[in-house]
C-alpha cells in the first residue's frame, strides 16, 4: 500500500484512472475540517469541466489583466496568468492546470500581444516570451497539480487507515462468521462507495453470505465471475457498461487453506474499476477478513472437538458403567447356572434354593438395568414427550414398591400415602420408575434392619413423594452431584454388606423424569443422628380450572 | 487323611461369593472369603490358604498391590478374575505374578480347572530346569538338547529350543510377551513382541499337528501365551 500511494505514483495516470465522471466534489467521503486546507479542495476534474474550469480562471485573469495593464508594464500580466494556472493546478487538478496554461497562453496572445485582438505575433521577442512562458505554466501546471495529488493520496490514506481500524475493532469484536461477513460487506462498500456482495465457498458452491445494501441478487453472468474468481484465485474484472457479463469485480478471500470465497465490487458513480488507491485498501480488508474468518472457524472447531470429547468421555463412562453392571449380575447367572449344573448333586437342597434365587434376583437387576438405560436414551433423545395422562400417584408408588418388595426381599420397604390425593399430569410409567428407582437406591445404603419409608402427600398444590433410608447417608460434598448422570457415591464395602454398584444412572433419571412432569427432587442427608438420606420428588398439581376446561369433567 | 486345599476368594461382590462358596465347598475345598484387599492379606498372612482366587476391583486397593504384597511373601498359585476387556490389567497382573486369570463372566468349571492345574504345579519347582518335559505329544530333553515329536527327532534353532525350554518349564500357566521376551531375549527386548511372533510360529509348525489351530503354545489374545498343562 505505501509505494501505490507515495508520490511516485503517476498522477497522470491516476486522473485517467479515475474516469470520466469522476468530477465535482464528493460528499460521501468528504474530509472534515480537521483534515486541513487539502482536505477540503474538490476532487481533482478532467475532461469538458476540467475545461470549464480553465476558461473560467483564464477569463478572470484576463479581465484582471486587462485592468491591470492600464497601470503595469504589459509583460506584468503574465505574472496574472501564472497566479491562474497555479490556481487551477493546485484547485483542480493537473489537467486543469495544464488547460489554463495553454489557455492563458492563447489569451495573452490574442488580447496583450501586437496585433491585439489576433493570435498572430509580429514581434520576435513577443513569441520567444511567450514560449517560455507557456514552458514554464506547464511546468508549473504540472508540478502544483502533483502537489495537490500527493497531499490528496496521504489524505486519502489518513481517511483509509482509520477506516481500517475501525473495520479491524469490529472484526475482533464479531464473534460468528455472519458477522464477519456483514461487517466486510459494510467496509467494501465504504471503501468502494457501491454495493458489494460476500460469497463463500460452500462444498462446490458457492453461497451469497452477505451484500451491501442488503437483499443484493446475483446474475449468473455474476456467479460464473464469482466461481471463475474462486477457482483461480484472481481478480475477475467487471464487464464493459453495456457488454454482456458480470457487473461485479471479483476479488478472491483467501486463507491459509486457499481461496475460501469471493468479494464482489460495484463502485458507484458509474465507474466500472475500483479507483487505483482503493485496490490495496481492499487488498488490507479482505486479508483482514480473512483472519478473522479463520479465527471463528478454529473457534468452531475447538468448540465441536470439545462437545466430541465431552460426547467421548460421556460414552466411555457409558460403556464402563454398562460393562460393570452389566458384567456383575452375569457374572453371577452364569456361575450359579454351572454350578447348579456341574456340582448340584453334592449341594445341600438349602444352597440349591439359594443359588435359584440369586438368579432370579440377578435377573431382575439386570431388567431393571436395561430398563434404566432404555429410559435414559429416551429422555436423552426425544425432546421428553411424555405420555401427559392424568397419574393416581399413590397407584403408581403401590406398583413399584411391590416390585421392590419383591426384588429385595430382606428389606424392610413400606408405603404411606395420605388419603385423597389430587391427580397429577404426567406418565404413570415413568411415575412409578421414580419411584422404584429411589427405593432401589434407599436398599443400596441400608442393611436389612433399617426401613426404607416411601411416602406421598399433598403440600401446596403440589404432589410430594419422599423416599427415606436410615443407612449412613451420603457426603456434604457428593450431594449436590448424586443426580449428576453416572455419578456414584464411593462407598466402602463392609464384608457382609448387601452393597449394590449402582448404575449411577437411576437417580439421574428421577431428576429427568420430575423435571418433565414439571417437577422437582432435592436430597437431604443426614437426616437424623448423622445418618440417613430422604429424596423429595415435587410434582405440580394442575389448577382444577385446567381440569375443568381441558377434560370437561370436574375431577375432586 | 489330608486336609482339604483351603482356597481364599477376594471379591467385593456378595453376589460372586454366593455361587462361588458353595461350588468349591461341593469341589472338595475349604473356602475363606474376603471382600477387601487388607481383608486378604490378613487371611492369606493367618490361613495359609494354598491358592488364592483374587477379584482385582477392590474397594480399599488396587488388586494388583495385593498380588505384589502376596509375591513379597509367597510363591502361593493367584488366579485373577477379570473383564475380558481389560488385557493391560491382566498383563499388569500377570507381570507381578499372578499365575493365570479367567475371564469374567465364567462357568465353574473353568475356574475348576485352573485352580486343579495351579494347585498340582509345584510352584518352586518351576524355577529349575529339569532334565525332561513332556507336553502334548512334544518331549524336551533339556540334557541332551534334544526334542521329539511322537518319538521323532525335531531340529530346532537354538533360539527356538530357548523358548521351547522357557514353556515348558511354566507348562499350565499363562506368560506375559513380556514375561518371555525378558527371559528368553534378555531385558533390552521386553516390547519386541515380533519376535515372539515369529519364532512362536516356528515352533507351532514344526511341533503342532495342526499349527492353525494350536494345542500346545496357545495364544492368549492381548496377554500373551498360555502353555498346555499336562491334564
Amino acid at each position: 500500500m505505501q509505494d501505490r500511494l507515495s508520490p511516485a505514483a503517476d498522477a497522470d495516470h491516476v486522473m485517467a484512472a479515475r474516469g470520466p465522471d469522476q468530477n465535482g466534489p464528493s460528499d460521501q467521503d468528504g474530509p472534515s475540517d480537521q483534515d486541513g486546507v487539502w482536505a477540503r479542495l474538490p476532487k481533482p476534474l478532467s475532461g469538458p469541466r476540467a475545461l470549464a474550469a480553465a476558461t473560467v480562471l483564464t477569463l478572470v485573469a484576463t479581465i484582471a489583466g486587462l485592468g491591470l495593464s492600464l497601470w503595469l508594464p504589459q509583460h506584468s500580466v503574465l505574472l496574472i496568468y501564472f497566479l491562474s494556472v497555479v490556481v487551477a493546478a493546485i484547485g483542480f487538478g493537473v489537467s486543469t492546470g495544464m488547460m489554463a496554461a495553454f489557455l492563458a497562453f492563447l489569451a495573452y496572445n490574442f488580447f496583450f500581444i501586437e496585433p491585439v485582438y489576433t493570435f498572430t505575433i509580429a514581434e520576435r521577442r513577443d513569441l520567444f516570451v511567450l514560449l517560455v512562458f507557456l514552458v514554464v505554466a506547464l511546468i508549473t501546471g504540472r508540478l502544483a497539480g502533483r502537489m495537490r495529488y500527493v497531499a490528496g493520496a496521504s489524505q486519502h490514506r489518513a481517511v483509509a487507515l482509520q477506516s481500517l481500524n475501525s473495520f479491524a475493532a469490529t472484526l475482533s469484536g464479531a464473534r460468528s462468521l455472519d458477522a464477519i461477513l456483514d461487517a466486510l460487506a459494510i467496509q467494501a462498500v465504504t471503501t468502494v462507495q457501491g454495493s458489494a456482495v460476500v460469497l463463500l465457498k460452500s462444498g462446490d458452491d458457492l453461497d451469497l453470505k452477505a451484500s451491501r445494501p442488503p437483499g443484493l441478487i446475483l446474475d449468473p453472468a455474476d456467479w460464473q465471475a464469482a466461481q471463475r474468481t474462486v477457482r483461480s484465485g484472481e481478480n475477475t474484472a467487471a464487464a464493459a457498461p453495456g457488454w454482456p457479463g458480470a457487473r461485479y469485480e471479483f476479488q478472491a478471500l483467501t486463507s491459509a487453506s486457499g481461496t475460501i470465497g469471493a468479494v464482489g465490487l460495484a463502485p458507484g458513480n458509474g465507474r466500472r474499476t475500483l479507483a487505483l488507491e482503493d485496490v490495496p485498501v481492499m487488498q488490507t480488508i479482505l486479508r483482514h477478513a480473512s483472519i478473522a474468518i479463520e479465527r471463528t472457524n478454529l473457534e468452531t472447531e475447538t468448540a465441536a472437538a470439545r462437545e466430541e470429547t465431552e460426547r467421548e468421555r460421556m460414552r466411555s463412562a457409558l460403556l464402563s458403567s454398562i460393562s460393570h453392571d452389566l458384567r456383575t449380575p452375569l457374572a453371577s447367572i452364569l456361575g450359579a447356572v454351572t454350578s447348579l449344573r456341574q456340582l448340584g448333586a453334592s449341594m445341600t437342597p438349602e444352597t440349591r434354593a439359594d443359588l435359584l434365587e440369586a438368579i432370579e434376583e440377578e435377573t431382575g437387576r439386570l431388567s431393571q438395568f436395561v430398563a434404566n438405560l432404555l429410559d435414559m436414551t429416551r429422555l436423552d433423545t426425544e425432546t421428553i414427550d411424555l405420555q401427559r395422562d392424568w397419574v393416581d400417584a399413590g397407584d403408581a408408588a403401590h406398583v413399584a414398591v411391590a416390585r421392590a418388595k419383591r426384588l429385595f426381599p430382606g428389606f424392610t420397604i413400606t408405603l404411606a400415602v395420605t388419603p385423597g390425593l389430587p391427580l397429577i399430569k404426567g406418565d404413570a410409567t415413568l411415575f412409578e420408575h421414580v419411584v422404584f428407582n429411589l427405593i432401589d437406591n434407599a436398599v443400596k445404603f441400608s442393611k436389612p434392619d433399617q426401613p426404607v419409608v416411601a411416602e406421598l402427600f399433598e403440600l401446596g398444590r403440589a404432589v410430594h413423594l419422599t423416599v427415606t433410608d436410615h443407612g449412613r447417608g451420603i457426603a456434604k460434598e457428593d450431594l449436590g452431584r448424586i443426580f449428576e448422570k453416572f455419578f456414584r457415591v464411593r462407598a466402602p464395602s463392609l464384608h457382609g454388606d448387601r452393597d449394590v454398584p449402582g448404575t449411577g444412572l437411576g437417580l439421574t433419571i428421577c431428576r429427568r423424569i420430575a423435571e418433565a412432569m414439571g417437577g422437582t427432587i432435592e436430597a437431604h442427608s443426614p437426616i437424623e443422628a448423622g445418618r440417613g438420606t430422604r429424596i423429595s420428588v415435587r410434582l405440580p398439581v394442575p389448577d382444577p380450572a385446567l381440569i375443568q376446561n381441558n377434560d370437561g369433567d370436574q375431577l375432586p | 487323611m489330608m486336609r482339604a486345599p483351603r482356597i481364599l476368594v477376594v471379591d467385593d461382590e456378595p453376589q460372586i461369593h454366593r455361587f462361588l462358596t458353595p461350588s468349591l465347598i461341593a469341589s472338595g475345598y475349604d473356602v475363606l472369603t474376603a471382600s477387601t484387599g487388607a481383608d486378604a492379606l490378613r487371611l492369606q498372612n493367618s490361613e495359609a490358604p494354598e491358592a488364592v482366587i483374587l477379584d482385582l476391583g477392590l474397594p480399599d486397593m488396587d488388586g494388583k498391590e495385593v498380588i505384589a504384597d502376596i509375591r513379597r511373601r509367597s510363591a502361593i498359585p493367584i488366579i485373577v478374575l477379570s473383564a475380558r476387556d481389560r488385557e493391560a490389567e491382566k498383563i499388569a497382573a500377570l507381570d507381578l505374578g499372578a499365575d493365570d486369570f479367567v475371564n469374567k463372566p465364567f462357568g465353574i468349571g473353568e475356574l475348576l480347572a485352573r485352580i486343579r492345574t495351579v494347585l498340582r504345579r509345584k510352584p518352586h519347582i518351576a524355577d529349575e530346569v529339569l532334565p525332561r518335559y513332556d507336553i502334548d505329544t512334544v518331549s524336551v530333553d533339556t540334557s541332551l538338547h534334544q526334542v521329539t515329536r511322537r518319538g521323532e527327532i525335531v531340529h530346532l534353532t537354538p533360539k527356538e529350543f530357548d523358548l521351547l525350554v522357557f514353556l515348558a518349564r511354566h507348562s499350565g500357566r499363562v506368560l506375559t510377551h513380556r514375561q518371555i521376551l525378558t527371559e528368553v531375549w534378555g531385558l533390552a527386548h521386553g516390547a519386541d513382541t515380533q519376535y515372539l511372533r515369529v519364532f512362536v510360529g516356528q515352533l507351532r509348525q514344526k511341533l503342532e499337528d495342526q499349527p492353525a489351530e494350536p494345542k500346545i503354545i496357545v495364544t492368549e489374545p492381548g496377554v500373551g501365551y498360555r502353555i498346555s498343562g499336562n491334564e
